[in-house]
């Protein structure tokens, strides 16, 4: 993968990764703000909405009150009490009993017996009191203190009232409290009816109750509507059992809350929780909890009145999904979402440009790499910019002047091996040249050396064509003596031919290695140089030791004898040595043969000891020398032959000392 | 009769001393001498060359040399040491010296009267036979 790649890449995951983080850490802080947030705002809502109800319920209360309060009322409580505080216990039950029987058997309101308490002043004035707010109030009615019934609104089913669960709270064995008579749903006025039952007190006594049937149902839905209205979520308001006794669009106390609800709302507590999928507020109202005084409940269930309350409190319970109160926070999410990929997506495109910008310098590098590998060796790197990038740039151009300098040291180093290779060879030519040169340059010496040779055979010749013109002459020819004459001269030009070849074969290259003894190759230079030695009255001592053959180019090394023992004779000539003698030894050891050459004419002064093989180093006893012969004969020795030639001076003179492998490689 | 014939017998009575080393040269040469001489003694070198000049001079019933032909290169007395000895004795002799060719060797005018290189070419010893005929 391309750097550049690698680099958006890397950049590109670290964006989603950041933007991942962002949008869940914010997601998560939101959630938990906005759930937090919303359950306080609801719980505030829920103590509002139970603080309306009871400022209802409060309402209700304070204008059955103010009725209570009336001095009417008063003054007709005290007439009929005062009917029966004279009698007795039974006398009073009796005559309660009697009334109560004939109330029963009444059928209308048109009763004689009823009409009195339907018109009375008394009942007038309630009358009265209850068009003020008509549809809310149903019957309002007032017993006296023994429970019986003075003045009412509507018919009702009886007389005596001392018996019933809410006059005797609202009685309270005479000490009197306000009581809420939470009826339930009431048919009659199809609307939700509580009886505000509140004792009447005159020095603080007991003078009578009055009940006021108040139909709630406007006022709670008021509630619930102002609400709904207002804020979101769904408000309802509920027994603590779990009835719930209003809510939108439905029908009173035909609902119940979530079980789960039931054991917080037992608390009488203001909180909130989460439910399912929603948020729940819930608060009390404080009226309905049977404190300051003031009761309410009922503990009966009639056919009038459905589901009563079963001393249960009223409380206030909103209930909002929690998706909705996500909703405005899930659209911010969805926009940094939003946000989020299109910066991903335009850093996605600043990493490429950055990831080039980054790899354009390296990209750079590694083409010039490529095409120095190519063998563009004179390329350099730009080194501009004080980045990471052009430090290696620096270094790799360093790296590629060392390595150019290396290149150029073994192109160099190559070329001089060349050179010398060259010089070897040249060397080589020059050697051989040098070889069949220094053969002619002996070739003056050589020219004496057949001249000797040939000095003797020439003069029988000579002789015998002498004697056959003498014969011829003298007349003293015959046939045999021609005929010896002839054969000896005939045998000496055969001497002579000989002479010939030897020389021939000395002159000759030798290409190929012979196997040859060097008693033979010593013999065959005697051939050659013996009648010159023989004329300047040397004597020849051999001592052929071994007769092993070796395997050599014959021809250089009887050069090589030849020569040395033609200086053996030239010194000893020069010198004029008494007794001149030339020693030749052979022997073998080891795979290698030693052929020692040695003269008794005083040998080597110690001075030129060291230069005798040098080229074109000639000694004064050498007068037809051409320095050369010494130096050829090492040459061939040592280069051509794998031998080793020394001289050393021996007690009568020269010593050359020549060691040759038995094989030449 | 021919000319060769006449010298013959002009030199014949000559008394010639040969001397050389090379038995070869010796056998031939000496043939060929004795062919024109009656006389050859023939040596193998100087000092006996020297020896037997000596002995024939001494001896009065012996005849004197009066030709030496003789090699100058030899082993033990080489030929111009013995003509030198010779000469001392006497100058009444024909001396004759056969060279190498090789001109190494100084002309010893003093000592020789003709000097014939070898190998010895027929005109030559003619030539030299026809001088000793004039000597007397």
């Amino acid at each position: 993968m391309k750097l550049k790649y690698k680099i958006s890449l890397i950049m590109t995951l670290a964006g989603i990764f950041l933007l991942t983080t962002v949008s869940y850490l914010y997601s998560n802080y939101s959630y938990n703000n906005v759930i937090s947030s919303e359950k306080t705002k609801l719980s505030e809502k829920a103590i509002d909405s139970a603080y309306l109800i009871e400022l209802e319920l409060g309402k209700k209360l304070s204008i059955v009150k103010t009725i209570g309060t009336s001095p009417l009322l008063q003054n007709t409580l005290t007439k009929s009490n005062s009917k029966y505080e004279a009698l007795n216990k039974t006398q009073q039950k009796d005559k309660i009993e009697q009334l109560n029987n004939r109330w029963i058997q009444a059928k209308n309101a048109e009763d004689p017996f009823i009409k009195p308490y339907l018109n009375n002043p008394l009942a007038l004035y309630l009358k009265s009191q209850q068009k003020i707010l008509p549809g809310v109030y149903g019957e309002i009615f007032i017993t006296n203190t023994y429970g019986v019934m003075i003045a009412t609104t509507g018919k009702l089913s009886t007389l005596a009232h001392s018996h019933k669960y809410w006059w005797k709270e609202a009685f309270n064995n005479g000490k009197g409290k306000t009581f809420f008579d939470d009826r339930g749903f009431d048919k009659s006025v199809k609307g939700y009816v509580i009886g505000v039952t509140i004792p009447i007190k005159k020095d603080n006594k007991i003078i009578g109750i009055l009940k006021a049937n108040v139909n709630i149902a406007e006022s709670l839905s008021n509630v619930i509507k102002h609400y709904s209205e207002l804020n979101h979520g769904d408000l309802k308001i509920v027994r603590t059992k779990g009835l719930v006794v209003l809510e939108s669009h439905k029908p009173p106390l035909s609902t119940k809350v979530d079980k789960k609800l039931l054991r917080p709302l037992e608390s009488m507590k203001v909180d909130s929780i989460l439910l399912d999928n929603d948020i729940v507020a819930y608060a009390p109202v404080l009226l309905t909890s049977n404190s300051n005084g003031i009761c309410f409940g009922s503990k009966h269930s009639k056919e009038d009145h459905i589901k009563g309350n079963q001393d249960e409190a009223w409380h206030i319970v909103i209930r909002y999904s929690k998706d909705e109160a996500m909703a405005s926070c899930k659209e911010l999410n969805r926009i940094i979402i939003y946000v989020g990929v299109i910066v991903t997506l335009l850093l996605l495109f600043i990493s490429l440009l950055i990831g080039m910008w980054i790899s354009s310098p390296i990209n750079k590098l590694s083409k010039i790499a490529y095409r120095i590998g190519e063998g563009e060796h004179n390329l350099k790197a730009d080194e501009n910019g004080n980045d990471e990038i052009s430090m290696l740039s620096k270094s790799f151009n360093t790296m590629l002047t060392e390595l150019n300098n290396s290149t150029i040291s073994i192109d160099k180093l190559k070329k001089e091996v060349e050179r010398r290779k060259e010089v070897e060879r040249n060397l080589k030519a020059q050697e051989n040249i040098l070889i069949s040169q220094s053969r002619q340059a002996a070739m003056g010496e050589i020219i004496s050396m057949i001249a000797h040779q040939w000095r003797q055979p020439l003069s029988v010749i000579a002789m015998g064509a002498n004697n056959i013109m003498a014969d011829i002459e003298l007349d003293m020819i015959d046939n045999t003596t021609l005929q010896n004459n002839a054969k000896e001269i005939l045998n000496y030009t055969k001497e002579l031919s000989k002479t010939i070849d030897d020389f021939k074969n000395f002159f000759k290259q030798t290409e190929e290695t012979e196997i040859v003894s060097p008693k033979d190759i010593i013999n065959e230079a005697f051939d050659i140089i013996g009648k010159t030695l023989e004329d300047s009255n040397i004597d020849i001592i051999t001592h052929f030791h071994s007769d092993k053959k070796i395997k050599i180019y014959s021809s250089e090394l009887k050069q090589v004898i030849v020569n040395i023992i033609n200086n053996a004779k030239e010194a000893l000539i020069c010198k004029d040595i008494k007794n001149k003698k030339i020693e030749v030894s052979i022997k073998d050891n080891n795979n290698n043969i030693y052929i020692d050459i040695c003269d008794n004419a005083g040998g080597v002064p110690s001075d030129i000891m060291d230069k005798i093989f040098n080229p074109y180093f000639s000694t004064k006893y050498e007068k037809s020398g051409t320095g050369l012969g010494l130096y050829m004969s090492k040459t061939i020795i040592e280069k051509h032959l794998n031998g080793i030639i020394e001289v050393e001076n021996s007690k009568y003179g020269a010593c050359f000392k020549i060691k040759l492998p038995c094989e030449v490689r | 009769m021919s000319d060769t014939l006449n010298l013959r017998e002009k030199i014949k009575g000559y008394k010639v001393l040969f001397v050389d080393d090379e038995e070869e040269i010796r056998k031939g040469t000496g043939l060929f001498l004795s062919k024109f001489f009656d006389d050859v003694i023939i040596c193998t070198n100087g000092e006996e060359g020297l020896e037997t000049f000596k002995n024939t001079q001494e001896d009065p019933n012996n005849k004197n040399f009066e030709v030496i032909i003789t090699d100058i290169k030899m082993p033990k007395m080489d030929g111009i040491s013995m003509v030198r000895e010779i000469k001392d004795i006497t100058k009444d002799i024909f001396v004759v010296f056969i060279t190498a060719s090789r001109g190494s060797e100084k002309f010893q005018d003093d000592l020789s009267d003709i000097y014939i290189k070898k190998p010895l070419a027929y005109d030559d010893i003619i030539l030299i036979m026809k001088q000793i005929s004039e000597l007397k």
